[in-house]
């Protein structure tokens, strides 16, 4: 494995090498050229784990590890488990499409947004390969940067406000989650005997109870924002609807699923009391955010504001199948996060489209759409199926293990959950029908075409993975069974909570 | 090992083709496509019906499968299928059906700008109405029940500039989505409970001794009767069915009639075994079946819209067939849904000649007199009727007869005269229908425009099948008729629960179907006399109670019920949760803690103000306080 050693190192650094070239160049093209080329390249490399991933291997693969700071048990380690395998070429992917949504789309400062956007691309791969806390909290905050300046910069009228509110809001949510780290690396030197600020290291601990309700409130409020969680999920909207379209790709497909990765990496393991005291009020957080973030998508009148929702709602139900805490819900929640990464994120590419061609976001001014962009619409009619979890498309196996995992928990929990299947299909078909179907509301007609080679580009490899997981998922189920395993190890091992329906039945 | 795949595969292909070629093919090239996957695949059929029928009936059930889709601890779920005769027959009627509905289409579409998207979504819903009658499971079936769904979403709402079908399409999703909700669910427990969506593996299971009382079996089939309720328009969920009339007439016969709606009565026919451990359910079947039988057919008696007319029989028809099913004589329910496909979908392609020949008019009250201008049409569709009304010896006589009969035997005499009704109803509608459009004086001043043989071929093979269909209905007086014969593989271990009939019931049986038979024949007639000769006095006579006529005309106003209870205030609480609990509070809480927290006065200006570096600021400062606390804690 000793060609290996050094991968997630160059996957992490392609994007800030790529950056830094991007600042050296004057021309515009070489510019975009060097961005498309260094997040290809980044794709490429971020397939590499997937096909050498050992699925029997229980444990982080492709480590590599330095010592940083020894003397507060600070390293550089990195590595991917089945948690981080999948995430990591869909970052890298969405990322390349990024990259073509805003060809040419960039008006102003294009070195410094191209480079803002490569920058983003090292944090968001370094927050899922680092194993080290302080280095994983470096990443974090590296992220949040880039994505400011993105939406403050690059948006659309309102972006300081949106801008200000996305970065103060997850900036808080990240300094519970920063003081509960240094608290947990003390704590591992009086329980442990040494300081350290390892992931693994902090694995083997086993803290007491009171303890590992404070610290779980902590890290869970941070992720909690990033997911969002209801109630902490207002900065979502206002910042997808003003971020440029790349901006909303990222922040959808990938960020979002930051705060779900950092509730199984950091808050299953370390503190399994405290999930398994915690879980009802989760658990009902998750069903008031699935149903309630539906409402509010119906009545939006503003598209982008709209899909925003609908990933809350999505969020939600990834949320009620992790923490119904059975192995069906953990893969079904890593499953569902490539596949609402791809799916909303091509939702936003999309919109984006309309965007540039219509010049709104509001629905009332669109309509009769079909008929003069059909191959935009046909795309975002698949897009919109496998947002709502047509089976054969992606959507629906990802949905349908949360449902089972949310059922095998309590059926009532998997009954109110499966409502997201009714209230996904009202909200998103009633927004498809307002802008591509009826006849034209807009009161200045303008003449556009439909979609150009580009976008073809962007859209049909999307397809094509919407297809291929909808028919073969056990290729990343299969990969997905050793982490579901060990990411429940320590709440299985002092837990009551799992019971089938059929035991419970059966009591009766 | 038989090739089942290739009956799906094919439609595939079809699309497929189609799609990579939707810019560039004239109409022609699109529909000889589209009609020659859908040929060969009913070619492949009938060869493999033919292999079936020279097994002996234990033997024929073929099976196939492709590989592992998903799998969760225990359950494993294959792409996999399964032609047992009970698939066989649907697959036939599928086909069959849809060969000649591809057929008609091609001239009926003719001209319209979305021709070759309506040709791929026909191919599209032959492929996944396959997939679900084909499924060796319950999750598979569902992706075809869901994929049917979405074509039928899709060629609704065809003309989507239009308001009225974009809406009918997006109602008819909804609604179904509602069912297959319960469907999903019902998935969800069997899951839990057994371990295992292979139907096959589910009748071993459930034949032997799973010590799952019967409750819970009975909540898993109430759970996929909601799914079926939805998909087969049967009351509360029929509300979709009569906007779907909205699309184009052959998707009307060929999803609405023949094949899609009938997917609840495949569904409920595929679990028999769970009905026949839960016994109590095939009471509510047949109440569900009953109901929506005679609430149909009262509201067909009354549509002026020729394709409303058809659409409500069809929900009344589809209600015999889960009263059939609800007294467990599943194989007369498989019987009636093979003869109600063609004589449907026949008279659906009928109707769908008149509209076309006058051009585009729908109304009953505009037609008349157009048996001597479209012979081979009013022929044809005469016959459809007499088979809908059961008149003898048409196949819907057959059908229902059995019905009508396995109704009383399980429920006895007060369900067997609501169902009588519903039957009379029916022949009274059909009637009213025929003399209405096709007999009495010519109401029709512009010329007509006459039907090419790509129209009249499909109502003559129809007409002949929905004539002599009945065949398979023989012998009479027992229930080991032709078709059942021949569907018994897929039915073994289910018998049905009620008595056999002695040799007096015979008598009782003789009696009965005269009865029928007659009251069938009389209410036709008169219906076609008083409706061609008295048509004036008769409408006059029905506005004399104008609210009783809007009664059964709005469908006992279930849709405004709707409207007012469900619909308008969710729209409701979605604006408020969004204008209120989300705007106002939540955010106002969130931005206020904001405001609060950073400090007052110019502080928070010059935050506000957008200086990232007075974050930087504060992230450092804030990093500083926190390596302090671990300093401290190091000395401690």
């Amino acid at each position: 494995m000793q060609i290996y050693v050094h991968l997630l190192s160059v996957i992490v650094f392609l994007p800030l090498i790529g950056g830094l070239i991007v600042l050296g160049l004057r021309n515009r093209t070489a510019v975009h050229f060097a961005a498309l080329i260094t997040t290809l390249a980044t794709f490429a490399a971020s397939l590499i784990p997937v096909f050498y991933f050992n699925q029997e291997l229980a444990g982080f693969q492709f480590e590599e590890y330095l010592p940083w700071i020894p003397a507060w048990g600070i390293s550089y380690h990195l590595g991917i488990d089945g948690l981080s395998l999948f995430l990591l070429p869909l970052t890298g992917f969405l990322s390349v499409l990024a990259v073509l949504v805003s060809w040419k789309r960039i008006a102003v400062k294009e070195r410094a947004y191209f480079f803002s956007f490569l920058l983003l691309e090292t944090g968001m791969l370094g927050v899922f390969v680092s194993l080290d806390t302080i280095l994983f909290y470096i990443f974090w905050e590296a992220m949040l940067i880039p994505m400011f300046l993105i939406i403050g910069i690059w948006g659309s009228a309102n972006r300081r406000y949106a801008a200000i509110k996305f970065l103060i809001y997850t900036m808080a949510g990240s300094i519970f989650m920063l003081i509960a780290m240094i608290f947990m690396a003390v704590y591992t030197k009086q329980y442990g005997g040494q300081l350290s600020f390892d992931i693994t290291v902090w694995t083997q601990l086993r803290l007491p109870e009171n303890i590992q309700y404070w610290l779980f409130t902590a890290f869970f409020i941070a992720f909690a924002v990033k997911v969002p969680i209801f109630p902490f999920h207002t900065w979502l909207p206002d910042a997808h609807v003003e971020a440029p379209t790349a901006g909303s790709v990222l922040l959808a497909g990938v960020l979002l699923k930051m705060g779900i990765y950092g509730i199984l990496r950091f808050c299953f393991p370390l503190f399994p009391h405290a999930v398994i005291f915690f879980t009802p009020a989760i658990l009902i957080l998750g069903l008031i955010g699935l149903i309630y973030a539906a409402f509010v998508a119906f009545a939006q009148t503003d598209l982008k504001k709209l899909v925003a929702y609908s990933s809350v709602c999505h969020m939600a139900l990834i949320v009620i199948g992790i923490f119904a805490a059975n192995q069906t819900g953990i893969k079904g929640g890593i499953l569902q996060m490539v596949n609402h990464g791809l799916s909303t994120g091509a939702l936003f590419i999309l919109v984006g489209a309309l965007y540039e061609r219509t010049g709104t976001r509001n629905m009332e001014l669109m309509g009769g759409l079909a008929g003069r962009v059909p191959v935009l619409a046909a795309f975002f009619m698949i897009v919109t199926l496998s947002s709502i979890g047509l089976p054969g498309l992606n959507g629906f196996i990802g949905e349908f293990l949360l449902l089972l995992a949310a059922f095998k928990f309590k059926w009532w929990l998997g009954a109110l959950s499966a409502t997201t299947m009714i209230l996904g299909a009202i909200y998103m078909l009633w927004m498809y029908q307002r802008v591509m179907f009826e006849k034209s509301r807009s009161t200045a007609e303008k003449s556009f075409g439909d979609f150009s080679i580009r976008e073809n580009i962007v859209m049909i490899p999307v397809i094509i993975m919407f297809i291929f997981i909808g028919l073969y998922p056990s290729y990343f189920l299969n990969r997905l069974d050793k982490i579901s395993a060990t990411v429940l190890a320590n709440i299985s091992s002092n837990s009551t909570i799992t019971s089938t329906i059929a035991a419970g039945e059966k009591q009766k | 090992m038989q090739l089942i795949y290739l009956l799906i595969l094919l439609p595939l292909l079809g699309v497929l083709i189609n799609t990579a070629g939707i810019k560039h093919f004239r109409e022609k090239i699109t529909a000889i496509i589209a009609c020659s996957v859908v040929g060969f695949s009913l070619l492949y059929a009938l060869i493999l019906f033919y292999r079936m029928l020279s097994l002996p009936s234990a033997e024929r059930i073929f099976t196939s499968v492709l590989y592992q889709w998903f799998g969760d601890g225990t359950l494993k779920v294959n792409i996999g299928f399964l032609l047992d005769p009970l698939a066989m027959v649907m697959v036939l009627v599928i086909l069959f059906v849809g060969f000649l509905i591809h057929i008609y289409s091609t001239q009926y579409m003719k001209g319209d700008p979305g021709f070759n998207r309506f040709f791929i979504f026909l191919n599209l819903f032959v492929f996944f109405m396959l997939i679900l009658v084909l499924a060796d499971n319950l999750i598979l079936t569902f992706v075809g029940w869901e994929g049917v769904g979405l074509c039928s979403y899709l060629l609704i709402g065809f003309w989507h500039e239009k308001k009225s079908a974009a809406d009918a399409g997006r109602k008819a999703f909804i609604v179904n989505r509602i069912g297959d909700a319960g469907f999903i669910l019902g998935i969800l427990l069997i899951i839990g409970t057994f371990g295992t969506v292979n139907y096959q593996e589910l009748k071993i299971i459930l034949a032997g001794n799973h010590g799952i009382v019967s409750g819970i079996i009975g909540t898993m089939a109430i759970l996929l009767l909601i799914g079926a309720m939805g998909k087969s328009a049967q009351f509360p969920f029929h509300v979709w069915l009569p906007d779907a009339m909205e699309g184009p007439t052959p998707v009307s016969a060929l999803i609405h009639a023949a094949t899609m709606v009938n997917a609840g009565v495949y569904l409920l026919c595929r679990i028999s075994p769970f009905l026949q451990q839960a016994p109590f359910v095939l009471p509510v079947i047949a109440t569900v079946g009953m109901v929506t039988a005679v609430y149909a057919a009262l509201s067909a008696f009354q549509q002026k819209d020729i394709k409303r007319v058809l659409a409500y029989s069809t929900i009344s028809q589809i209600g015999f067939m889960f009263a059939a099913v609800g007294s467990g004589i599943y194989m007369a329910g498989m019987f009636h849904l093979a003869a109600h496909g063609i004589f449907k979908g026949l008279l659906f392609l009928g109707a769908g000649a008149v509209i076309h020949a006058l051009h585009g008019e729908q109304d009953m009250n505009k037609m008349g007199g157009l048996a001597p201008q479209l012979p081979a049409v009013s022929k044809t569709f005469l016959i459809g009727l007499l088979s809908l009304s059961g008149i003898i010896p048409l196949s819907g006589f057959f059908s229902k007869d059995a019905i009508l009969w396995g109704i009383f035997e399980s429920y006895g005499i007060w369900p067997w005269l609501l169902g009588f009704g519903g039957a009379l109803v029916t022949a009274i509608y059909c009637g009213k229908l025929y003399g209405m459009a096709f007999s009495g004086k010519s109401n029709i001043t512009e010329k007509i425009h006459h039907p090419g043989n790509a129209l009249t071929y499909p109502l003559i093979i129809l007409a002949f099948f929905a004539a002599f269909l009945g065949i398979l209905g023989l012998p009479l007086f027992t229930k080991m008729t032709f078709f059942a014969d021949f569907l018994q593989a897929s039915f073994t271990g289910v018998e049905n629960i009620y008595a056999a009939a002695g040799p007096a019931a015979h008598r009782q049986e003789l009696i009965l179907m005269i009865i029928a038979a007659v009251g069938a024949i009389l209410a036709f007639w008169c219906a076609t006399v008083l409706y061609s000769r008295q048509r004036l006095k008769m409408i006059s006579g029905e506005q004399a109670h104008p609210a009783f006529a809007s009664c059964l005309a709005q469908g006992f106003w279930m849709d405004k019920l709707y409207d007012t209870f469900l619909v308008r205030p969710f729209a409701v609480l979605c604006r408020w949760s969004a204008r209120f609990i989300d705007q106002k509070l939540i955010d106002g809480i969130v931005n206020g803690i904001g405001n609060v927290s950073l400090g007052a006065g110019s502080y928070v200006t010059r935050l506000q103000s957008g200086y990232v570096r007075s974050y930087f600021g504060s992230i450092i400062l804030g990093i500083f306080i926190f390596t302090g606390i671990v300093i401290w804690f190091f000395k401690g």
